[in-house]
């Protein structure tokens, strides 16, 4: 019980890799227009993967199964996925341009469905992705 | 009675949507009204928010052709449409004739923006 309980909160809240920050150099854009990130941390000679991430968040309607006597019931909760990713490397100096591409959603925070753009760095051992740094947020308008 | 809305042209988030609400088939109406509104949707739910509105008239008859002119603040978070296979959003202008015992006929167009 405790295990399965521990694997649903290790899904809501995944390892971060606290030694790799990013800074941007802004927080609000267009899409079509590019966004600067650079990386700070990164550790010499280690190659640093910077993503581009639009998350949507929509109301779903859950049923519960019906048990014994009572009939089920519906519920209104909150899901998620990833609507669009792409990923660029850094550049040796921590560099790296991110474009918002212009047919995708723009940011909006809404009663039914919401998009939000994040931004995170991971770094790349001998091929293999290391855990993602915190997500730094930047908010697209249309 | 039937409605027809007739834009001026698009407007720029932030600024001014002007155009007018014509009555295309009289009736009597308790009330006539336009408002710009934003629609989400997901694949279970849909509401919608009114974020500017006008009462073009109250209680009365209206005859074939009469124009009643309008100018709404457009937001200015006001975007495209964004259609996703999770859901979406669209804003639009509305109007809409209130009428007593009977269905109320309602106008809908998607709200022209032009860039900043």
């Amino acid at each position: 019980m405790i295990g399965i309980a521990f694997t649903y909160w290790r899904k809501a809240n995944p390892r971060r890799d606290p030694s790799v920050a990013i800074e941007l150099d802004r927080h609000r854009v267009r899409r079509g227009q590019e966004v600067r990130a650079l990386v700070a941390g990164m550790p010499e000679r280690t190659a640093v993967e910077v993503s581009l991430t639009c998350r949507v968040h929509w109301d779903q309607r859950k049923r519960s199964s019906a048990s014994g006597d009572s009939r089920g019931s519906t519920t209104r909760v909150v899901a998620e996925a990833t609507a669009w990713e792409d990923f660029a490397q850094a550049s040796p100096s921590g560099e790296a341009h991110l474009r918002l591409p212009a047919d995708q959603p723009y940011s909006h925070e809404g009663s039914v469905i919401s998009f939000a753009w994040l931004i995170t760095v991971r770094t790349m051992v001998d091929g293999k992705r290391g855990r993602p740094s915190m997500p730094v947020a930047v908010w697209v308008d249309p | 009675m039937r409605l027809a809305l007739e834009l001026d042209g698009p407007a720029p988030p932030g600024g001014e949507l002007r155009g007018r609400v014509v009555v295309a088939e009289g009736g009597t109406c308790r009330l006539l009204e336009v408002a710009i509104r934003l629609c989400e949707r997901s694949r279970d739910y849909a509401e919608e928010t009114v974020f500017a509105h006008a009462i073009l008239t109250r209680e009365g008859e209206r005859r074939d052709g009469e124009s009643f002119p309008f100018a709404l603040p457009v937001p200015v978070q006001a975007g495209p449409p964004v259609n996703t296979k999770w859901g979406g959003l669209n804003w639009e202008v509305r109007a809409r004739a209130d009428m007593a015992l009977k269905r109320d006929p309602e106008v809908r167009q998607g709200l022209p923006l032009t860039e900043v």
